[in-house]
């Protein structure tokens, strides 16, 4: 039960995380905080089972491979515009003088 | 059994295949693009294949051998569920895998990112062939997803346009509350059965192992799902958002994929409770009438919405909202009408069938259309009759069928809806009836007004100005098989319903010598009349009333505040958000940048000065933080293991 508890707070620190931050890599680490916060409940509720502990190998393999995606998708955005702030990056975006995207 | 082989290859093909068009595409493209449709083709063949087993079956499923998925989870495996709706949908996809293909040749010439293109459009009909051959909730969760991502790819896919990468992260995020509520459905049966495949849970409902309040939550729940993914009230506004899509890709996915999903959904989830009469008289109280209230209305918005706008892709959108919204007032009639599974779920899935045939039939000449004159607003058409003429003709034909005059396709599906509809007989029923009365002579209305604007009226200088030509074979040919087949398709309803196993209780005859059809032709006559002298012969009494301010037209104009809602509750959030960052600024005073720049602004050359000079204090406080938390976890982890 402890676990839950523990699991509900990180979905609520995220929550608030999303809510508050702007820059892309704060909100990256909200998400992954809230990431952690589910993964957590399956090991938790699967703690009976050896295969509940086997699929979160899984799991954690995918999220990882998803982290370095959104990672690079972030520093892309942030060469793109210059600036992480997602405020500005949307209002970039509606002024639609959008530089090309560098192909390095 | 063959039959098992190949309803697994007709979705293992396309996702196998798509994974070799960037690659082909690397070498020629003119290959690429006949080997995508040769793919389609590869893909109707075999749906067509199941269509024998099938019909000669009992109307059950085909007794098939699933593979265990997850070892060591009973419960979860992966198979095929071979039945007349499942064959239904996937014969319908497949066929238009291969249209849509064909027709892409000629409209997506010389685009860029072609490749892209293609990967997508097979994953999609993967996808969707997948979803209706899952035989398990899991595994149709799993595609329903990834029809969603397709869609939101391909919506989004001229993704330089700020427009059309909007109308992609909208479609995404209003299916995402349906996918919401179908997941928490999945969890309940799971809960109930142990078990996610339809036949265990068949199996559980026939045992009676259910808890009834659950069955009442799962049942909205899946309506949720089935809400978002085919776009009713009140999640109906991103289709019209999603006409930024290339019209290829609309016609898949308003005749095939995507918003039928939803159609799909509902359809299978009533077959499976069907087996138990306590759950539909549990259901018949508040679930059937919700179903159809949310139908009824949503056809009746999706018409009045479709004679206002201006886009000629945008009146073909509303079209589709309205029309499935008929497909749902008949899926909520499905258990009132006789036996437990009637004539309104056949007439729901009848309709669905013909629906997709003339709906892609109009998407396939509106993308011709704005081929050749490079826009969308109609507006600036007129005058297209002697300009395109087959188009013209074939556009005649999909008028007809949509506005559902006999003896074309819509002319039967319909009526069977609203027959299905008029079974309901209580006081609701009546008034429901009424309005999907009303509806039908408003379809009229936006048919002939979509028509006049398009083809009848003058010439604009927009078309004057530019030279105008007829669409090419490649994108005509498509068009006119699907129009053949709105002829013809009105006339093969007996044959579909021997083929769904269904009895009908009026053959094709009785059809036309219905009391209701007098009543149905009487009513578009008026509706006909004043949008053909609006908007044909240009008499200004309509357009006077619309162009004044009055309530009725600033809610048209305005579809209904839905999105305007949508925006006020987004501002709210972001307003919350703000207060919140303000809160935690004075919280945080301490610390200079806990809100404030950016890490790549820091690490811009002209700032790093600030960054050497200002933070450095807050630095030393992290670091201080840091060790205190660590000392702190130390301390805990001491306490609670109890040295």
């Amino acid at each position: 039960m402890d676990f839950v508890i523990l699991a509900i707070v990180m979905l609520a620190l995220g929550i608030y995380g999303l809510l508050t931050n702007r820059q892309l890599l704060k909100v990256f680490i909200s998400l992954e905080l809230i990431a952690t916060a589910a993964t957590l409940n399956f090991v938790l509720l699967a703690s009976n089972l050896n295969l509940g502990q086997a699929l979160l190998i899984l799991a954690f393999s995918t999220d990882t491979v998803l982290s370095g995606v959104i990672l690079a998708v972030l520093v892309i955005v942030s060469k793109r515009y210059g600036t992480s702030d997602m405020g500005k990056i949307i209002k970039l975006m509606q002024e639609k003088n959008e530089p090309e995207v560098d192909t390095q | 059994m063959i039959e098992e082989f190949s309803a697994w290859l007709v979705w293992v093909i396309p996702l196998l295949s798509s994974l070799f068009v960037p690659l082909i595409g690397k070498y020629n493209e003119k290959i690429r693009n006949y080997f995508v449709v040769a793919v389609a083709a590869l893909t109707a063949g075999l749906a067509l294949s199941l269509v024998p087993a099938v019909w000669s079956g009992n109307g059950e499923a085909l007794t098939t051998n699933p593979i265990s998925w997850i070892p060591g989870i009973t419960g979860i495996s992966a198979g095929v569920y071979i039945d007349p709706l499942s064959v239904l949908f996937t014969c319908l996809i497949g066929f238009f895998a291969l249209v849509i293909a064909v027709y892409s040749i000629g409209y997506m010439k010389g685009e860029e990112g072609l490749s892209r293109y293609y990967y997508l459009i097979l994953l999609f009909i993967g996808s969707m062939i997948g979803l209706v051959l899952a035989d398990n909730m899991l595994q149709m969760f799993i595609f329903w997803e990834m029809v969603g991502l397709c869609s939101y790819a391909l919506i989004s896919f001229w993704y330089k346009k700020p427009e059309s990468i909007h109308a992609g992260v909208k479609v995404f995020i209003m299916t995402r509350i349906g996918d919401i509520a179908l997941l928490a459905a999945i969890g309940l049966l799971f809960l109930m059965f142990n078990t996610l495949s339809f036949r265990g849970i068949i199996a559980g409902i026939q045992a009676g192992g259910f808890n009834m309040d659950y069955m009442v939550a799962v049942a909205f729940l899946v309506l949720g799902g089935a809400i978002a993914k085919s776009a009713q009230l009140p999640l109906f506004t991103w289709l019209y958002s999603a006409m930024e899509a290339p019209t290829s890709v609309s016609a898949l996915l308003h005749a095939a994929t995507m918003v039928k999903a939803g159609v799909y959904l509902l359809a299978r989830f009533i077959l499976i409770i069907s087996v138990a009469p306590a759950i539909i008289t549990a259901l018949m109280p508040y679930w059937f009438p919700v179903v159809t209230w949310i139908g009824v209305l949503t056809a009746l918005v999706g018409a009045s919405l479709a004679l206002t706008t201006t886009d000629i892709k945008g009146v073909l959108a509303y079209s589709t909202v309205s029309q499935i919204g008929f497909m749902m007032s008949a899926l909520g009639a499905a258990a009132t009408t006789g036996g437990l599974i009637g004539e309104g779920w056949f007439a729901s899935l009848y309709h669905m069938v013909s629906h997709a045939f003339f709906e892609g039939l109009g998407f396939l000449l509106a993308g011709g259309i704005i081929h050749a004159i490079g826009t969308r607003d109609m507006r600036l058409m007129g005058g297209l009759r002697k300009l395109m003429p087959t188009t013209f003709i074939l556009m005649g034909i999909m008028i007809i069928t949509t506005s559902g005059l006999p003896p074309f396709a819509a002319f039967f599906s319909k009526g069977l809806i609203i027959t299905s509809v008029t079974g309901i007989e209580t006081l609701a029923g009546l008034a429901q009836v009424i309005i999907l009365y009303g509806t039908a002579a408003l379809t009229f209305a936006y048919c002939v007004r979509m028509f006049s604007l398009a083809f009848m009226a003058p010439k604009t200088e927009h078309i004057e100005k530019q030279h105008v030509h007829e669409a090419p074979k490649v994108m005509l040919i498509p068009a006119a098989i699907l129009a053949g087949l709105c002829i013809v398709w009105g006339l093969a309803e007996p044959l579909v319903a021997s083929f769904m196993h269904i009895e009908l209780a009026e053959g094709l005859v009785g059809a036309f010598l219905n009391i209701e059809t007098p009543i149905f032709l009487l009513l578009l006559v008026p509706t006909g009349l004043i949008a053909y002298y609006t908007y044909y012969k240009g008499f200004k009494g309509v357009r006077n009333v619309a162009g004044t301010k009055n309530p009725l037209s600033t809610m048209l104009n305005h579809a209904f505040f839905f999105d305007d809602l949508y925006g006020t509750v987004t501002k709210g959030l972001t307003r919350f958000s703000e207060g919140l960052t303000r809160v935690e600024n004075v919280l945080f005073a301490r610390y200079p940048d806990a809100a404030g720049t950016s890490i790549s602004e820091a690490a811009e050359p002209g700032k790093a000065t600030t960054l050497k000079r200002g933070p450095s204090d807050s630095f030393r406080n992290y670091v201080a933080a840091a060790v205190v938390g660590f000392i702190l976890i130390i301390v805990l982890i001491i306490i609670t293991s109890g040295v």
